[in-house]
């Protein structure tokens, strides 16, 4: 596995949970609402962009919306190395975390 | 319906537009379009509007970052391409790269000489606070520079201004015989200055101190060459240097040589009480003799300081008609000339050669588009790939100003080579001592590598817009793509460049004309067969040696005369104070040249006299006889000036023995003939010798071994006095031989692009021609159909460039007194050389194509 910027492995958790409506607004909403820190707009496209160059995510064209001027939305999706890659964050995290909740932080 | 919806910013999707391809930029203006609404329902207009410029320079800036990792990726496919494509086309490879190399040496000499140009005085510690007293004198009817200034000036600008820190004079002692031991030279680069002169300009001491050395009134300090010259390897301070064999310095200061861009030149420095040795007057207001240079404070307005010492001279010299103003330093050399310290100077030469290396730089870089856009057929198949598997008008916009930027480098690797051969020529021409090393410095480095960038976006812009609107489909389907507007646009770019070059051609023929004229212009005196030698200064014991040396010399029967002046032709003249003729003040009119010669002068130089009579030994001295020239003639009035009484300086009375010719008195490039007034006197500077023109060699040894015998203590120098003259026009010369080779290079990079544009024109008709032939056409007929377009070309070339030369060669014309009057005669023939040339280029091609059996060429396929 290649590893992942942190940005990406929001961008890319966020594209899981929204299953099917994952498109560059509703993801900033929930990388912001998970990480309680207001993500602009600009910083999205970088990250989406350099996963699907990593073929993690594929795009498709949804229908087009009245709020967006009439123009389609671009819906994400996660390609099967995406979802493994997922998962092997997660294994990662899981991993590297271990036994520290033992310990006090302070 | 939903256009009426969209709300974003106009500027927002024209921004996006330029960097995105369809898709993405929906998804953007989507995502925009959604964002802004969302913001303006919850912030209002002016806050989204404002965020959402944020969000756009942000979006820029991480993408950019992205791409520039992608972009040296390609840039590497890029150059890859280039390479393998200039690989594939040698004679269009050959053609772009020499011409561009060709176009880039010519661009950098000229950059080289322009920044040495400009570099002119800087290197002075102070040059920004330096200025150059200089003299405007008022008559009626015009005004006269003058760099002299009188003697006691300096002082007194010293002790009544404060604003002044340092000042100095110099004055140049002329020819000057100089020994050591048996080394005895003539040296006519002597300044003498005032103490403070080393603080002032910095020129760089080796030995000796810059505060001290000229302190004592016998010091001197010299240059390195001169220190070679007289004492070779030994350390030349405390050495004594003999002046005149009279005067004796101690060298008490030892300089570098004076860089070339100094405007003061010089070898040996002295005291500048010398020049009273000399005889001059030092002490009068009346008597313009020395430069005077002003250090001021730094906070001071030179302009403002001007004013208040305009008049000073006025304070001492009620008569005067003298106006002081100031030149600073960094703008002597490049805004003042010899006659005209106040006007435009070597700038304008600076001005015509940067156009000329900006011309030559823009002739390659359309020959290079030219080429280009002409074989972007070949190119066609590889762009619609690159569309078909991605690429986008960008990307191939990018990867063509890559690849002419790579070919530009790659011809700049040949520059040094050409540079390097053409340097010893360069500098012949423009008399200076350029090496390849001169090209490395700070300045040129930017040039060097900024050319080729230059060269390389100017001439790659045209077909990477151009190629990159191919379109994949129909360039794929290989119907043809070249269409007329290509075409046009080719026709355009050689037409342009043989204009160009047509617009060279003329002006070096008209400036080679105009040197031709001034040459070989009557003078009204006779410089050929004329020797000159020089006796550096006036006084009684070079009278003597001067007549002694005529009485031998005139026996020889290879002399045809002898005869001697205060000064010389090629300068000739003093201005004459105080000239009264029956109550007019004629020196308040304007300038008045009296200059004092021996008998035989009007003989000698084969003036014509047109009335009354010669300076003659059967009249005895002649003292209180004058002759004058036509044109003074005329000033004094309609009738006969003969016998009449001119009162010079109020001391002199002059009667008018004869009137001569007019003849010119200085050069004729940059004055008419003034007023003049020549009298009798055995003072003389210059003698001059008329020889038989045969067996000048064995003349020339005569004089050498009668000099020897009258002044063995002097060396014997000479000049002939037609090639003295013939240098009064150097800059001229050197303008035409300069502009001479760079039409040869422009003219010679227009061809190397029609040689290319007809091969390729010849080739892309391979098929036409053959049907033709089989049909029945002639060669002759072919060879004009394939003629026909690039003779349009010369003839359109020539409309354009005529008016335009016509106009440019006419105003740089009226810049010389006298002047050759532009005939047609010099467009016709410049026009039918150009034909001439293009029809010769292009023969080889279409002379080829025409006669290709039709049979070979419709086999294809």
């Amino acid at each position: 596995m290649r590893l992942l910027s942190r940005s990406e492995e929001y961008v890319l958790l966020a594209v899981w949970r929204l299953k099917g409506n994952a498109y560059s607004l509703s993801i900033l909403d929930q990388i912001s609402e998970v990480t309680g820190y207001k993500w602009q707009i600009g910083a999205i496209y970088v990250p989406l962009e350099k996963l699907r160059k990593k073929r993690y995510l594929k795009k498709y064209k949804g229908a087009p919306t009245p709020e967006r001027g009439g123009r389609s939305k671009f819906l994400y999706e996660l390609t099967d190395a995406g979802m493994q890659a997922l998962r092997e964050i997660k294994q990662v995290q899981e991993t590297a975390w271990d036994g520290v909740s033992k310990i006090s932080f302070d | 319906m939903h256009t009426e919806n969209k709300k974003t910013p106009r500027w927002i999707e024209r921004f996006f537009r330029l960097f995105y391809a369809e898709d993405v930029l929906q998804e953007k203006l989507g995502d925009f379009e959604e964002y802004y609404q969302g913001k303006i329902r919850n912030k209002g207009k002016f806050k989204a509007s404002l965020q959402s410029f944020f969000q756009v320079i942000r979006i820029l800036m991480s993408e950019s970052q992205l791409s520039l990792y992608w972009s040296f990726a390609m840039f590497k496919n890029y150059v890859t391409i280039a390479f393998r494509s200039l690989k594939r086309h040698k004679i269009y490879s050959s053609v772009t790269i020499s011409g561009l190399a060709l176009g880039m040496a010519a661009f950098l000499l000229i950059s080289v000489w322009v920044l040495h140009e400009l570099s002119f005085d800087r290197f002075h510690e102070n040059a920004e606070s330096i200025f150059r007293v200089s003299e405007k004198r008022h008559f009626p009817d015009q005004i006269r520079h003058t760099f002299g200034t009188p003697g006691p000036l300096s002082e007194q600008l010293k002790e009544n201004f404060p604003e002044i820190r340092k000042s100095v004079r110099v004055a140049m002692t002329g020819e000057r015989v100089l020994n050591y031991e048996n080394k005895i030279f003539y040296e006519e680069s002597i300044l003498t200055v005032d103490p403070e002169f080393f603080a002032m300009f910095s020129f760089p001491f080796i030995e000796g101190d810059r505060g001290t050395a000229l302190n004592n009134p016998n010091a001197m300090v010299i240059a390195e060459q001169i220190a070679r010259k007289y004492f070779g390897r030994e350390n030349p301070i405390g050495k004594i240097l003999t002046m005149d064999n009279k005067i004796d310095f101690t060298v008490t200061g030892l300089i570098k040589d004076v860089p070339s861009n100094s405007h003061l030149q010089f070898d040996m420095v002295v005291p500048f009480d010398v020049v009273e040795n000399l005889g001059w007057v030092t002490d009068a207001w009346d008597f313009s003799m020395a430069l005077t240079y002003i250090q001021l404070e730094e906070s001071v307005d030179y302009r403002k300081f001007e004013r208040k010492i305009a008049g000073l001279v006025k304070n001492h010299d009620k008569d005067t008609n003298i106006e002081l103003f100031l030149k600073p330093l960094t703008k002597i050399y490049l805004y003042s000339s010899y006659d005209n310290p106040d006007g435009k100077g070597r700038i304008q030469y600076v001005y015509v050669f940067s156009l000329l290396g900006v011309l030559i730089l823009i002739v390659a870089c359309l020959n290079f588009m030219n080429l280009t856009t002409a074989r972007s057929e070949d190119r066609s198949r590889e762009i619609g790939m690159r569309k078909v598997i991605g690429a986008n008008k960008a990307h191939i916009i990018r990867q063509f100003l890559v690849e002419a930027i790579f070919i530009a480098f790659v011809s700049l690797l040949l520059a040094p080579l050409l540079i390097q051969l053409a340097l010893p020529g360069f500098n012949k021409i423009i008399n200076e001592t350029f090496a390849l090393s001169d090209f490395f410095s700070f300045a040129m480095i930017l040039v060097v590598f900024g050319v080729p960038l230059f060269t390389g976006i100017v001439s790659g812009s045209y077909p990477a817009l151009f190629l990159s609107s191919f379109e994949p489909v129909k360039v794929l389907k290989k119907s043809t793509t070249s269409g007329r507007k290509g075409s046009y646009l080719r026709k355009g770019l050689v037409l342009v460049q043989m204009s160009i070059s047509l617009i060279l051609l003329i002006a070096s023929v008209v400036i080679y004309s105009q040197i031709d004229y001034l040459k070989n212009k009557d003078l009204g005196l006779s410089k050929e067969h004329v020797i000159t030698i020089p006796l550096g200064i006036a006084n009684e014991e070079n009278t003597q040696i001067y007549k002694r040396f005529k009485n031998e010399i005139k026996q020889t029967s290879q002399i045809e005369n002898v005869t001697a002046a205060f000064t010389h032709p090629t300068y000739f003249g003093t201005q004459a104070k105080d000239v009264v003729f029956e109550g007019r003040k004629l020196d308040e009119e304007m300038p008045i040249n009296v200059t004092s010669v021996d008998f035989d002068f009007i003989e000698t130089l084969k003036i014509e006299v047109l009335q009354g009579r010669s300076f003659s030994e059967e009249y005895g001295t002649e003292k209180g006889n004058l002759i004058i020239n036509e044109r003074l003639a005329t000033i004094l009035g309609d009738e006969s000036s003969l016998n009449k009484t001119l009162d010079i300086g109020g001391k002199y009375k002059g009667n008018i023995i004869g009137v001569v010719k007019d003849f010119h008195l200085e050069s004729a490039s940059n004055a008419y003939i003034g007023p003049l007034i020549l009298f009798l006197n055995p003072r003389i500077n210059y003698i001059f010798i008329r020889v038989r023109p045969h067996d000048i060699a064995s003349t020339l040894e005569r004089m050498e071994q009668t000099w020897l015998k009258v002044a063995p203590h002097l060396p014997f120098t000479y000049d002939f006095l037609d090639e003295e003259f013939d240098q009064l026009y150097s800059d001229v010369e050197n303008l035409g031989a300069i502009l001479k080779y760079f039409t040869v290079i422009a003219g010679f990079i227009a061809c190397l692009g029609l040689f290319a544009l007809s091969a390729f024109a010849a080739g892309k008709r391979t098929k036409e021609i053959g049907i033709r032939k089989v049909l029945g056409s002639s060669v002759g007929n072919i060879l004009f159909l394939l003629n026909k377009d690039f003779l349009k070309i010369i003839l359109l070339a020539n409309v354009i460039a005529w008016p335009i030369s016509w106009v440019l060669m006419n105003s740089w014309l009226e810049n010389f007194p006298y002047h050759v009057s532009l005939s047609w005669s010099t467009f016709v023939l410049s026009g039918l050389l150009t034909l001439f040339v293009t029809l010769v280029t292009v023969s080889f091609q279409t002379l080829k194509a025409s006669f290709t059996n039709p049979s070979n060429s419709l086999r294809y396929e």
